[in-house]
């Protein structure tokens, strides 16, 4: 609770929360209210611009309404985004956890992969991995975690291994605690905020990722909306209808911009001597 | 259980060698830390350990605890090695030896209560027996280290470091040991709060009958709790015996320096064993490790490690001098 | 005793805090030193030791609320005299190092470890006396071989990194000593050490103010270095000097309670011959300097505790002989047994 109101003193981590929480609810709770279906199409209201012929943001090329579609697009990126935070610390923290715990050659291996793994652009290694798969949600989240566990993996090494030799750890070993013990109850909750900051900022990278992929075609297919396909979509007709192109650009904005000032502000909340040297 | 009359403790030969090597191909350099060390702990008795940093008086703590590996040597407990326990002599083990570190502020998870930090070894060991009992043994803890049961749902960080190491010795009292080593238990402590903490171990001791290794650098603190001391110098003990008789005539040469170097404040300061600059990389070449720094050192003393000498009353000493007598602070009062 | 070198008046810190109550670390502490005399002051946690000599070399953090008021004449030579609280930052810095100098306790983290031990102890010479460089590095090696280092041609060129801690203390003391400082405040100088360094640290101490006759404000928690070193004993208690006097009269016949029963908290050697008689102790804890009792701050924990009388008024420090004074209603009574 006091991380959550250090938090909240940080002007830019705030506006982020607010910026995600307006997002999220709008793209959960409005859908069902407005009168348009993502993907009805209405070929004699094509081209309409913002706040006409009773669309809000207006329509695409094909008359479909922008802003239901941008909401389902939204809804679709944080869940990718969502998802693939849960599989990537999952993962991380099984992996992260055993090798700061362990060390050895285990702890080599792995961290030597994740290593020459993280030297490659992540966005080559994204699209190479993407043409291989079945285009679509659940293959956006398993290549988007694939990359992402290995960040919460060496975040969750380091830590372990920094609180591994500490007293209170050593402590609890001489009264016969398990290995699963130490790792659990010991050390994972001493390092949750760590894991929260990094988890966080995935999220944005996901969402990031997921626009990538499917501008380039290899993430969501049509006529499923997402914001990187409108983004792709929109290029044909940027002069004369720029803001079909702005709009979903926008909307990634918000999201990433929104995820990461509440990442970076969780990094200060969460140890506040760190703030002070920031 | 063994013979009652077999010490709790029986450390035998023990020995610790890190390796280091110098760059990638560089060849061994090795570091000892333990030195062939062999002491015992009786039953409800107090063996003191003093030594200065990186005489190895930790490692020989940590050892005996296993948690941490040894090159070679045993440790007995109860006539048992924890390197060949099964799953339930060492589950044993871990309930009746417990251990207690310097950092009162390092050794409790900072995210536990008070509540859940002394409930964990309960857990560890399922001895859980129902959360009224649980807790009456809880408050029975924090009453042998004279904390009020008020504090079971504060945080460590709102203790000062005195009653954090009260907590981390009521932690220890969950599982009712035989033998606790305490590993500078009082070094962080202030002068007052240390007092409180050496008193509580004596306490415990004479109330429980809890055998304790109590390891720390202050020759006087280690004076007024121990039964009989260990004095290690660079992973040897170069002194073992009754406190008193250690204090009245140290055998070893830096004994009795660590005693004059130690400030009671009833010490008179410095005689002929004033304390002598700490070789650099010039010892260690055979013979005995002390030898640069002694002023009784003869030539006898260079070639060859100075075996454990038994003398009378099961003092041992590691100095080849038998003839040398060195007056001890407590040189001529023994009779008082 | 002639006219002091130092004099500190009334000296009171307090950290303001942006919320919560503020921190009275030092509550008109007065206390003169000597020239050529050893005082050491003495208390346990937050009684205000390091405080006090952090506020007269004015390296506390300035600004954001702290708070130093009070006066600390010091005589820079027989003509003036300077009052170190009032300094500007400029004069201040021109006075450290030079004047008066100081030793920390941990002498890692007060040394560069990038820079050699030559180049560190040369820059304080080239600041202060305008030594060239090479005159400086014969006057290092000079000094490091009067702080007993061995080989002191070899450790100029060594860094931080290459010394051992005891080293590393002397090197420390060699250059505070550089400029023949009038006087040297040591805050826990040994207390990372191990006995045998401490002992030799202090005797080095010792010997090198017979020398050089500079004054020693030493801070420590350790009463068995202050009966090794000091002349004059100031005990700390909560933020306030509770006793102050000769180090024998301290230690022998202290008058106010905290320092008698801290004295006898410690181990001595008698302690160790009355096998398992438990130490004295002080009941309680040390107040939080936040929240500090009314009245008398160690009542609460004093064995001569009389209500109505220790709880009400705050007693003022008191001249119970020359150059013994005490900080305690009671001292008379209790005096008289």
């Amino acid at each position: 609770m006091h991380t959550f109101r250090r938090l909240m003193k940080i002007r830019t981590a705030s506006a982020g929360l607010v910026m995600v929480a307006v997002l999220a609810v709008a793209c959960t709770l409005l859908p069902p209210l407005l009168p348009y279906d993502p993907l009805e199409i209405d070929l004699h209201h094509r081209f309409l611009p913002p706040l006409s012929g009773g669309h809000v943001l207006g329509t695409d090329e094909i008359g479909r309404d922008t802003l239901v579609r941008l909401l389902a697009g939204a809804r679709t990126s944080l869940l990718i985004g969502l998802s693939a935070m849960v599989l990537s610390t999952v993962t991380g923290c099984l992996t992260g956890g055993l090798t700061g715990f362990h060390g050895g050659w285990t702890r080599r291996v792995l961290m030597r992969i994740v290593d020459s793994v993280l030297c490659f652009p992540t966005i080559f290694l994204l699209l190479t991995l993407a043409s291989f798969g079945q285009p679509g949600a659940p293959t956006i989240v398993g290549i988007v975690s694939l990359v992402a566990w290995m960040e919460v993996s060496r975040v969750v090494d380091g830590q372990v291994r920094a609180l591994r030799g500490r007293e209170f750890v050593i402590a609890v070993e001489a009264m016969g605690a398990s290995g699963v013990h130490m790792l659990l109850r010991e050390l994972l909750p001493n390092i949750t905020g760590a894991i929260i900051v990094v988890s966080t900022l995935n999220v944005a990278r996901a969402i990031l990722m997921e626009a990538y992929v499917s501008y380039l075609g290899n993430g969501i297919q049509p006529p499923q909306p997402s914001l990187g396909a409108m983004l792709n979509d929109a290029q044909e007709y940027l002069r004369p209808d720029p803001w079909l192109a702005i709009l979903p650009g926008l909307v990634i904005a918000i999201a990433v911009i929104g995820l990461n000032f509440v990442g970076d502000g969780l990094r200060l909340a969460v140890d506040p001597r760190q703030g002070r040297r920031a | 259980m063994a013979d009652p009359t077999a010490p709790l403790l029986d450390v035998r030969n023990l020995t610790k060698i890190y390796p280091r090597r110098k760059g990638l191909f560089g060849k061994g350099d090795d570091f000892v830390a333990l030195d062939d060390i062999s002491f015992t702990v009786a039953r409800g008795e107090v063996l003191g350990i003093v030594g200065e940093s990186g005489s190895g008086k930790s490692t020989a703590g940590r050892i005996a605890m296993d948690i941490l590996p040894r090159t070679s040597g045993q440790v007995l407990f109860d006539g048992v090695d924890p390197d060949g326990m099964d799953r339930r002599q060492r589950r044993a083990f871990r309930r009746r030896a417990q251990m207690i570190f310097q950092d009162p502020y390092a050794s409790l998870n900072p995210r536990m209560t008070v509540e859940q930090l002394l409930r964990t070894p309960l857990a560890l060991h399922g001895l859980t027996a129902g959360p009224a009992e649980d807790r009456r043994k809880l408050v029975a803890a924090l009453d042998l280290v004279g904390l009020p049961e008020t504090l079971l749902n504060r945080y460590p960080h709102e203790f000062s470091g005195g009653q954090r190491q009260r907590i981390n010795i009521a932690r220890a009292l969950m599982l009712d040991p035989a033998l606790v080593v305490a590993d500078e238990a009082v070094s962080a402590l202030d002068v007052s709060v240390q007092a409180q903490v050496v008193n509580l171990f004596m306490d415990l001791r004479e109330r429980l009958g809890i055998a304790i290794v109590f390891i720390a650098h202050d020759l006087p603190v280690v004076g007024v709790i121990s039964d009989r001391i260990a004095v290690m110098y660079r992973g040897r003990i170069v002194e073992l015996g009754e406190t008193v008789a250690m204090f009245t005539r140290p055998r070893h040469p830096y004994t009795a320096m660590l005693l004059n170097a130690a400030p009671a404040p009833d010490s008179a300061p410095a005689g002929p064993m004033a304390a002598r600059l700490p070789a650099e990389e010039t010892d260690g070449a055979g013979g005995c490790a002390f030898r640069p720094r002694c002023p009784f050192a003869i030539a006898a003393c260079a070639t060859g490690k100075p075996p454990v000498r038994m003398l009378e009353g099961g003092h041992m000493t590691a100095c080849l001098r038998d003839e040398l007598v060195i007056d001890g602070p407590l040189a001529g009062q023994s009779c008082r | 005793m002639s006219r002091p070198i130092l004099s500190v008046r009334k000296l009171a810190v307090t950290f303001a805090q942006g919320s919560g109550p503020d921190i009275p670390a030092v509550e008109g502490a007065s206390f003169d030193v000597g020239a050529g005399e050893t005082v050491a002051i003495v208390g346990e946690s937050s009684s205000g030791k390091s405080v006090t000599a952090m506020a007269l070399l004015g390296l506390l953090p300035a600004g954001a609320g702290t708070i130093v008021s009070g006066q600390a004449l010091f005589r820079r030579d027989e003509a003036h005299e300077v009052d170190l609280l009032a300094l500007p930052e400029r004069e201040m810095r021109a006075l450290r190092g030079r004047d008066i100098s100081m030793v920390f306790q941990d002498p890692m983290t007060s040394l560069n470890p990038v820079l050699t031990i030559g180049e560190q102890i040369a820059e304080v010479l080239t600041t202060h006396d305008g030594l060239t460089r090479r005159q400086a590095r014969a006057t290092a090696v000079d000094l490091l071989a009067r702080v007993g280092l061995r080989d002191p041609g070899q450790i100029v060129s060594h860094y931080p990194g290459q010394l051992s801690g005891g080293m590393r203390q002397r090197v420390m003391i060699a250059m505070a000593l550089a400029c023949r400082p009038r006087l040297l405040i040591a805050d826990e100088p040994t207390t990372a050490l191990d006995v045998t360094v401490q002992a030799q640290i202090l005797a080095l101490l010792r010997q090198l103010q017979a020398e050089m006759g500079m004054a020693i404000i030493f801070i420590t928690h350790n009463i068995g270095v202050v009966a090794q070193i000091s002349d004059r004993v100031v005990v700390m208690y909560s933020g306030q000097v509770v006793e102050n006097a000769p180090v024998r009269d301290a230690l022998d016949g202290p008058l106010m309670p905290y320092s008698s029963v801290l004295f006898r908290t410690v181990p001595t050697y008698d302690a160790v011959l009355a096998r398992r008689r438990r130490l004295p102790t002080i009941p309680g804890h040390v107040p939080d300097p936040r929240h500090r009792p009314q009245g008398c701050t160690f009542h609460p924990r004093c064995a001569h505790f009389r209500p109505g009388v220790c709880d009400m008024f705050r007693p003022s420090l008191e001249a119970a002989r020359e150059g013994h004074e005490v900080r305690c209603v009671r001292w008379q009574e209790i005096a008289r047994g």
